[in-house]
């Protein structure tokens, strides 16, 4: 008895301690997220193609350019102030200066060659998509480099500013190269070594991040310093877990939350709910063009009018959702709002076109879609299965994973898709276009369609190549409206992503492409 | 003794190899290209081909089949395409966190258990018989997502006893890393904060995933119990005037632990399998998120990794049981 009540005595002093080592917070303004799931790495390089990853990333890095989504999410200066080009093959560029890394190393010309150089020789940089055309570079001063590229490149600044372009330390990664890894690539998936707003102070990879408010900020594109202390990003894979967290106090902020939990969240007090314009989150529903019986436009040109979108928003997305206008979703250069409308709810015509078909009695297809990538996904299989019926399509929901989806896509002939496309970046509607429509890149299943368009095959390579941006939006206007004269896909919501958080804090916002900003955070 | 266990160590090998071998089959079976997968997009063909190159993902699946075998008896268990690290330095990580929280719940499952089907049988037919064996039926009914649930929504959000999300508080440090078991390495490193919030973070997912066990455990014990406490000499016992808790503590429950002992050796296996759904629900990194993350990533290796180390601590903890059974009943030898 008397070693149990010892062991009693000691648990409870044990978890007294614990209690009050969580109250040591001192006068630090502190802020706790909580997100559905973690990056995989912190190497902006090799992992900020997932958006898990590119969330941390964007903390802790910069990157050479950025782009105003404020306005027309246009390119602005980065960590580059200017930069100027006659034939885009050769470009001087000017470095900014009185940047430094957290390394303290300092930010110029010689650092910007390293990291050119060193993502032109890396197998598995992102950037080498574009660089393909990545040449030779030259210092010409301590702040101004030459990039001679192999072939002309006009969007290599819109290119330039996605997350796994971010600047890291060329003395961190000499430090920390070996023999078989010389630009310490496996040093680089736990450790940071950037000019970003915070700095890490640790990472337990699938349970939080902790960074800290780096003193030495330059200041980014809005050219302030984070107003919070530090930033705790906690790993909460369950929704209904993040949503009691949030309800408890225990966390600040969280999102990817279902409409239930929204709508549950916005009555209670103390919490507040706000959704974000200006994403690219856009729900489609993929099919292959080129196999029965999607190879029929009447069937296609049906299922499109046979879609009550207004239901959608309005019941799924509890308004927090608009009609998806096309590729460039809206707000993008190249968009074309007025095409939200070009297929609208209309029953009889669905019915009528139906009838017209090649498959006026009817068919049966599954519906696919992987629910951990929208939270709403399940009512939307739901709604399109029951829309769907109406004219004589038996629609199977099949739940997958999204590597499973798109594997399938990549092969064709697989029913239907639910897919969410967040694209990479604003200023990339290039590639939203190219890589839904245009047949000439692989796209790994992201482009279900199989569609292939003379024209557009021909508009595509052009507006890549055209600098002049109301040119190229002329072009990718013309791509959308071709696209949808023949029903590509269904375009059906453009998503704003919602956040729902403690009503003391204030000036967060969420970016494109759906990236959290932390550093106005204020919790007042 | 020693040969028992050298035999069982060897028919390790072919079990192990014939897992493998399902498992490695399995995931090529499932359509998708986990390079593709872990490049996104924007992955050229050149790129793809040239890491698939660098990696031998292009080789004959035999041969790929082969190499793997060939390293693993090496002790390296690949890499992971999804997280650019090695498997083995990826399962270290994370498997650490699933042994804690398996072992504490086996923890609670066996006390629990045994406490409770020793009152039960002891007392049978009285009140706390007529509460344990429903309240068992119930614990072995109930699923783990379901029961995680009910902790959170009672003990953390009505009653705020037990805090989530995590392994250890938001403001404290987790300890030096020694084994990767907080409770563990707080212990040896003297750092008593870190080992109360250790302890306090992980009651919740512990309880959710003891439950079943701790059902199954008390109505065998429940069952054994009244069986052994019918024999001839617990009567005898009880005559020359030996008390009832002398009677079942030490002559009636030592008799009764053998088939227990077997329970709770299942239970474990059951535990590691099963934590993934309690990983998730109480956001704990454990071995089974990252299994399920790898599933979704279609990256063969960590998936690969994960059921060698399952299969491994699986037929490590049978042999233990196994072997207990001599230590436990003196009259059990293995020739």
């Amino acid at each position: 008895m008397k070693i149990g009540k010892v062991c009693l005595v000691v648990l409870a002093g044990v978890l007294l301690a614990s209690l009050l080592g969580g109250l040591a917070l001192g006068d630090e303004i502190v802020l706790v997220a909580a997100r559905p799931k973690d990056g995989e790495s912190l190497n902006p390089i090799t992992a900020a193609v997932s958006l898990g990853a590119s969330r941390s990333v964007n903390l802790l890095y910069n990157q050479l350019v950025n782009v105003d989504s404020e306005k027309d999410f246009n390119v602005v200066p980065g960590l580059l102030t200017a930069w100027e080009t006659e034939d885009y093959i050769t470009w001087t560029v000017h470095v900014r200066e009185g940047v430094t890394f957290h390394d303290d190393t300092p930010w110029n010309a010689e650092a910007l060659k390293f990291n050119l150089d060193m993502w032109a020789v890396l197998p598995e940089a992102t950037f080498m998509v574009y660089a393909g055309a990545a040449g030779t570079t030259e210092i010409l001063d301590e702040y101004t480099l030459k990039i001679e590229l192999k072939e002309a490149v006009p969007l290599l600044m819109d290119f330039l500013q996605t997350a796994w372009c971010s600047i890291i330390s060329p003395t961190a990664i000499k430090d920390h190269a070996t023999a078989d890894d010389p630009y310490a690539m496996e040093w680089l998936n736990d450790h940071e070594a950037g000019t970003g707003p915070f700095i890490l102070e640790s990472w337990e990879p699938g349970e939080r991040m902790v960074v800290r408010k780096w003193e030495n900020y330059w200041g980014g594109v809005i050219k302030k310093t984070p107003k919070i202390d530090r930033l705790i990003y906690l790993t909460v894979p369950d929704a209904a877990v993040r949503m009691m967290m949030l309800e408890k106090g225990d966390i600040d902020l969280t999102g990817d939350l279902s409409s239930e939990m929204i709508a549950d969240l916005e009555e209670m007090e103390g919490i507040k709910v706000e959704g974000y314009s200006g994403t690219s989150r856009r729900t489609m529903i993929f099919w292959d063009i080129t196999a029965p019986p999607f190879d029929d436009l009447r069937v296609r040109q049906a299922i499109n009018y046979a879609i009550n979108y207004d239901e959608i928003i309005d019941r799924i997305d509890l308004g927090y959702a608009e009609k998806l206008c096309g590729m460039p979703a809206k707000g993008y250069l190249g968009a074309s709002p007025e095409l939200a409308g070009y297929y609208t709810y209309d029953l009889e015509k669905a019915k009528q076109l139906m009838s017209e078909s090649k498959y006026a009695d009817g068919f049966e297809v599954d519906l696919m879609y992987d629910p951990e990538r929208y939270a709403n996904y399940e009512d939307y299989a739901l709604y399109i299965q029951s829309y769907l019926s109406e004219i004589r399509i038996k629609v199977n929901i099949k739940q997958v994973v999204l590597s499973t989806q798109t594997a399938m896509q990549d092969e064709g002939d697989y029913g239907m898709g639910l897919m969410l496309y967040s694209g990479d970046s604003v200023a990339m509607s290039a590639d939203a276009v190219r890589w839904q429509y245009c047949s000439h890149l692989p796209t790994w299943g992201w482009r279900g369609s199989h569609w292939t368009d003379d024209t557009t095959e021909v508009l595509c390579p052009q507006a890549l190549a055209t600098a002049d941006r109301i040119k190229r939006a002329q072009m990718y206007r013309e791509i959308d409206l071709r696209a949808h004269e023949l029903a590509v896909y269904v375009w059906i919501t453009q998503l704003k992503p919602i956040f729902a958080m403690q009503d003391n804090i204030v000036n967060f916002r969420s970016c494109p492409p759906y990236q959290e900003w932390f550093w106005q955070v204020e919790k007042k | 003794m020693i040969f028992y266990i050298l035999r069982r160590v060897f028919w390790v090998i072919p079990m192990l190899l014939g897992m493998t071998l399902i498992v490695f089959t399995l995931s090529h079976i499932v359509p998708g290209d986990p390079v593709a997968t872990a490049l996104g997009p924007l992955a050229t063909k050149a790129a793809v081909e040239r890491l698939k190159e660098a990696w031998r993902l292009n080789d004959p699946l035999p041969i790929q089949y082969l190499r793997y075998v060939k390293q693993m008896a090496k002790g390296d268990l690949g890499f992971s395409v999804y997280t650019r690290r090695p498997v083995m330095s990826d399962i270290r990580k994370y498997f650490m966190a699933t042994f804690e929280l398996s072992t504490v719940s086996l923890l609670i499952a066996m006390v629990g258990g045994i406490v409770l089907g020793a009152i039960s049988a002891a007392r049978k037919n009285g009140i706390l018989d007529f509460m344990v064996r429903p309240l068992s039926l119930f614990g072995m009914s109930m699923p783990v997502f379901w029961v995680g649930l009910l902790i959170l929504l009672l003990f953390y959000y009505r009653l705020g006893l037990i805090p989530i999300g995590r392994r250890i508080g938001l403001f404290i440090d987790p300890p030096t890393r020694i084994t990767g078991m907080y409770i563990v390495d707080s212990l040896l490193t003297g750092n008593w904060t870190a080992l109360g919030s250790a302890i306090h973070h992980v009651i919740g997912p512990a309880l959710c995933l003891a439950l079943c066990p701790l059902a199954i455990i008390a109505r065998q014990t429940r069952s054994n119990l009244l069986e052994v406490l019918d024999e001839d000499y617990i009567g005898t016992a009880r005559a020359k005037g030996v008390s009832e808790v002398i009677v079942v503590l030490k002559h009636a429950l030592r008799n009764a632990l053998l088939p227990i002992v077997t329970i709770t050796g299942i239970q474990y296996g059951y535990l590691l399998g099963s934590s993934v759904m309690a990983e998730v629900i109480f956001s704990w990194p454990g071995i089974g998120r990252y299994a399920l993350t790898a599933i979704r990533h279609l990256d063969f290796q960590p998936v690969l990794g994960f059921s060698v180390v399952m299969a491994l601590v699986y037929m490590l903890v049978n042999l233990i049981v196994d072997v207990s059974y001599v230590y436990i009943n003196p009259k059990v030898r293995f020739s």
